[in-house]
């Protein structure tokens, strides 16, 4: 009793060891010619941080406030458009969505008309540390 | 309006259900400001076995509200003394604190109050229950241990347990006719 | 949606039975009576079940706290800690203005000063720290509470990533295993289920919450079957219809062993199985060598019995249900441990099924909004996304924590805020965490009494009663979810603030007002317009609730569901896990045993003090009046003790003196002692050196995936003094 989802982002790794992980995860990435101690260290860099690989850089509590501001304002019960909160797609799908940049059958562009570039990044970011794939530990008290 | 029957309070405790968490104890303190130390309504423990064939059992009491009052037959200023719907009280203003009827009480539900000065006991909450409410104790206990309710009202839910369960009193051999009763 | 709301009015329901005509069968005294007083709705802050109450006032004082019957949740009951609330309020000791520290830490000297000297002093000290060690030289600590939320928000607009709250102390192992195998930690139906285990969660003695109400309904009126392990014989051991007292630590075995019987026997639900979860094919190798006879080496519990109860567990399917919480973590395989409950939950079917596991359901409300912050530059002090990267990051992990903090790696942290937290008694180890209070330039502590942790701090400030201020709505999620809220009953009698005054006070010195530049009235206002109900700010103010009175099963049970999983699925199974280094399925390892001449320190609450805080309210102090170690009767005759004698007990964290229990009610490996006591502030004067603190002896532990605190990993030794 008392368990209430953890709204908190997911742990990401420091932007150095993210980076390192890009490149090695990052299909045809240069690995050859590499020290041995190196490819060992990229790979474990990898391993362990492999579920929060290639996360966006935006904030996550910014993005939180956009995408309520932002899409809440139609995505809501009752509202214009379909019931829409970060557990809606996975990981993939919303990338895939922030990727190709066009919302609706009209296909607008996300900006300006839902927030400016980084706020659009946050929104991203925090969409895809919520998303329905996403580890979210659930936290126990407000 | 014409007199309705005389009620007859009382209460079941099926104490199997008891978990000792003492909400009744603190709830009848709060609700009718029992000093520290003394108390109006108790949990008795009773423990036996060796580990780890183990039993404990716990069995709330409080004043049993008895048919026939040994403390009230004691009283000699009348301050103890049973209403018609039995709930048995103490007029403040009469007690003498000569303390008969704490040795008369043969279930020890009476104590000397050092606050006021006179003999305090459980009162079933009878300024509660004459407001339609329930005793403190009843209403807060968690794992509804205890149901009370009016003997003479055939559809309460008191007379229903006693009607389809075992009980029994305590001591009954004192003549008393008390009215807490424990369901087996 | 068919929910049906819960809005029955106050007095309508229950008390019926009783309600009385004719005034007229007054022996003597008091005249007619007047209609009920109505009392104010509330909802109780004294443990997380929240239970809504209804505040008797007489002449702007409390005088007593009633049940709210509108609120399913709370079952219509008041604990004795609800019921004692009020001596909170009315608590000589209680804080009743700003205090600044004048003496040495922990000597008690204390100047009264008035809110804008205390705000300036910690505003000055946290913005000397930031300057010198960035944001991230802070920490923030606290409790839960509805206005938990204003704090930590202060801390993350101030910049520091490290927030730290109390579930590593608490549940992060169960909640962290449960939404790793099903994404979301359900609710167990206790009011339907047929056979119930429970291992150590002593319900009926420790906490009171619907659980306890429903399991003793269920044991005690619907024949349910109740299976309890515990080393020590509690009143819920006392009320199940089996009570093994378990070798502590071997819990994972026992569980082990049961799924091994299911899937040996095939009484697993196949077709539930099939449709909803992945991995099942490797858990039929994985427990194929955990029988019931290796089980019964490592539990003491008789294989016949681990087999009997398997089947009588698979055979209830559905409405069988091993229960998960609600207790703290006490081993460091204790993830794994709840792992396998989940596993073995998931394997009969029970899942989001009446008497079985139900994902929570939730009330939907407002939220406020309010100007984000910047996410913190700094990585987190405590590692957790290196370390425990599956672990709530932004709750943190306190053991590891303060190992850092010690060592000042990776960076240093040099002041302390504390809310409603109380560290010196809730962590294990306090030498440990004296030490780590120490090295701060600068602690802050916000509570209602003075707390041992209050005591050693720079700066106190009184925050207001909750019978004493109004918080945000809060919204309580289970199978009978209900949204709550807490508005003020009596006015401040001393000079405290709420904790969003408190927040408020330093971000104004911190030049950090626009984040919080709202009342806590259009905060809750927001939060009502959303509330499933008519004028729901009205209602909330008359009513204190809103609830869904009806359960509702299989919600999860459709083709399209997709579980919050990597895989979409319910995962016996776990690639994330495997990912991260840890088991994929719960291994077991037999856990140290204590070496000869030294017992196993075990723990445990009484609901009339569960959390330390309560220890001294008269009302539940005269029932506990002081602690003392349990130790089995044969131990104690071995050893010369006898009950009363003084004994010391001693590990390699601590050593204190205390009185002995000589018993039959523990096994003869463990010793156990009741917590909340020995405590260091005279401010607390039932409980000033009064018995013994637990976290003087409990040594650092913690669960290897969660970083949950491991509350029984302490061995200890007792000699007669």
């Amino acid at each position: 009793m008392g368990f209430r989802r953890n709204r908190n982002p997911v742990p990401r790794a420091s932007p150095e060891v993210q980076d390192l992980v890009y490149l090695s995860a990052r299909p045809g990435a240069p690995t050859k010619g590499m020290p041995m101690k190196a490819l060992a260290l990229l790979t474990l860099a990898a391993l362990l941080a492999a579920p929060l690989a290639a996360e966006p850089k935006g904030s996550d509590t910014k993005g939180k406030f956009y995408f309520k501001k932002s899409c809440k304002s139609c995505h809501v019960d009752k509202g214009s458009a379909a019931v829409l909160t970060p557990l809606s797609k996975t990981q993939a799908q919303w990338r895939k969505f922030f990727d190709a940049g066009k919302h609706g059958k009209a296909g607008e562009t996300l900006t300006p008309k839902f927030g400016t570039p980084e706020q659009i990044l946050d929104i991203k970011t925090f969409l895809i540390n919520h998303a329905s794939d996403s580890p979210q530990p659930e936290t126990c008290g407000g | 309006m014409a007199n309705p029957a005389p009620k007859r309070y009382a209460m079941v405790l099926d104490s199997r259900k008891c978990i000792d968490c003492k909400a009744c104890v603190v709830a009848c303190k709060a609700e009718n400001d029992v000093p520290l130390g003394v108390f109006r309504n108790r949990i008795n423990v009773e423990r036996e076995g060796a580990f780890p064939r183990l039993r404990v059992s716990f069995d709330p009491e409080q004043c049993h509200h008895c048919d026939n009052p040994s403390c009230v037959r004691v009283c000699p200023t009348g301050a103890s003394l049973q209403r018609e719907d039995g709930i048995v009280l103490v007029t403040e203003a009469d007690c003498i604190g000569c303390k008969y009827c704490i040795v008369a009480c043969p279930y020890g539900a009476r104590f000397f109050n050092e606050e006021t000065k006179v003999v305090d006991k459980c009162t079933f909450c009878a300024h509660r229950v004459d407001r339609g409410e329930l005793p403190a104790c009843v209403e807060t206990c968690p794992s509804k241990v205890r149901t009370f309710g009016d003997l003479t009202d055939p559809a309460s839910p008191l007379h229903v347990l006693l009607s389809s369960r075992r009980y029994r009193v305590l001591k009954p051999q004192t003549g008393n006719g008390p009215q807490l009763y424990y369901l087996y | 949606m068919d929910r049906r709301l819960f809005l029955q009015m106050v007095g309508a329901g229950g008390l019926a039975a009783t309600s009385i005509a004719c005034p007229k069968f007054f022996g003597k005294g008091k005249a007619a009576a007047a209609p009920p007083p109505r009392g104010i709705p509330t909802t109780c802050e004294l443990c997380p079940n929240k239970c809504s109450v209804l505040a008797m006032v007489e002449k702007g004082k409390v005088h007593k706290l009633n049940p709210n019957p509108e609120n399913p949740k709370s079952r219509n009951m008041l604990c004795a800690r609800g019921n004692a609330a009020i001596q909170q309020v009315y608590d000589p000791d209680r804080l009743k203005q700003p205090l600044i520290r004048v003496g040495a830490r922990g000597e008690g000297k204390w100047r009264p000063v008035s809110w804008d000297e205390a705000f300036d002093f910690a505003a000055g000290k946290l913005a000397a720290t930031k300057a010198k060690y960035g944001p991230e030289g802070t920490l923030w600590s606290s409790t839960e509470g509805f206005q938990e939320v204003f704090f930590k928000n202060l801390g993350m607009a101030f910049g520091s990533p490290n927030i730290l709250r109390h579930p590593s102390l608490c549940l992060a192992s169960v909640n962290l295993a449960y939404s790793m195998t099903f994404g979301t930690v359900p609710s167990f139906d206790l009011q339907n289920a047929k056979y119930v285990i429970m291992a150590g969660a002593n319900r009926f003695e420790s906490f009171i919450t619907p659980d306890t109400m429903d399991l003793i309904g269920g044991v005690m009126e619907r024949k349910a079957k109740f299976v309890y392990l515990d080393p020590r014989f509690t009143v819920t051991a006392s009320k199940a219809d089996e009570w093994y007292a378990i070798k502590p630590g071997t819990d994972l075995a026992f569980i082990l062993a049961m799924i091994h019987v299911i899937v040996r026997e095939e009484r697993y639900d196949k077709v539930f199985l099939d449709q909803w979860t992945v991995g099942f094919d490797k858990l039929v190798d994985h427990v194929a060598p955990y029988t019931p006879d290796w089980a019964e080496k490592e539990t003491g519990i008789p294989s016949a019995d681990i087999l009997r109860i398997a089947r009588e567990f698979a055979d209830a399917g559905h409405r069988a249900v091993f229960y998960a919480g609600r207790r703290s973590s006490w081993y460091q395989n204790d993830f794994q441990m709840r792992r396998a409950q989940a596993i073995l939950n998931c394997i009969v079917g029970n899942w989001d099924r009446e008497g079985g596991m139900v994902p929570n359901r939730k009330v939907a409300k407002g939220e406020f909004m309010f100007l984000p912050w910047d996410d913190p530059k700094a990585p987190r002090v405590d590692e957790v996304e290196k370390n425990f990267p599956l672990a709530s990051a932004k709750d943190g992990v306190y053991l590891p924590l303060r190992e850092n903090v010690l060592k000042g790696v990776p960076y240093p942290v040099k002041a302390w805020m504390i809310y409603k937290q109380d560290p010196l008694n809730s962590v294990p180890d306090q030498g440990k965490t004296l030490k780590m209070m120490e090295g701060m330039d600068f602690i802050g502590v916000v509570d209602i009494a003075m707390s041992d942790t209050a005591w050693f701090a720079d700066v106190v400030f009184p925050e207001s009663h909750y019978l004493e201020r109004t918080d945000p709505i809060e919204v309580m999620p289970g199978i009978w979810p209900a949204a709550v809220l807490r508005q003020q009953v009596v006015k401040p009698i001393h000079d405290t603030k709420p904790c969003l005054e408190i927040a408020q006070g330093l971000a104004k010195r911190l030049g950090l007002s626009d984040y919080f530049d709202y009342t806590i009235d259009q905060w809750v206002e927001a939060e009502a317009k959303e509330l499933p109900v008519e004028n729901g700010l009205e209602h909330m103010k008359k009513h204190g609730v809103v609830a869904f009175s009806e359960a509702k099963y299989g919600t999860t049970r459709n083709a399209a569901q997709r579980f919050v999983t990597k895989s979409g699925k319910i995962e016996i199974f776990s690639e994330r896990l495997a990912e991260a280094g840890h088991d994929p399925l719960p291994v077991y390892a037999p856990p140290q045993q204590p070496p000869s001449g030294r017992y196993r320190m075990i723990l445990g609450r009484k609901a009339t003090m569960t959390h330390a805080a309560l220890a001294n309210l008269p009302w539940l102090h005269e029932h506990n009046p002081e602690n003392d170690l349990w130790l089995n009767h044969d131990e104690a005759a071995r050893l010369g003790i006898r009950t009363g004698d003084l004994v010391r007990v001693t590990s390699t964290a601590g050593s204190v003196t205390i009185k002995a229990r000589v018993t039959e009610e523990i096994r003869p490996d463990c010793v156990f002692m009741l917590h909340g006591f020995g405590k260091k502030s005279p401010w607390l004067r039932s409980v000033y050196n009064v018995g013994a603190a637990d976290s003087v002896l409990l040594e650092t532990a913690w669960d290897k995936v969660s970083g949950n605190a491991a509350m029984h990993e302490t061995f200890v030794n007792v000699v007669r003094v």
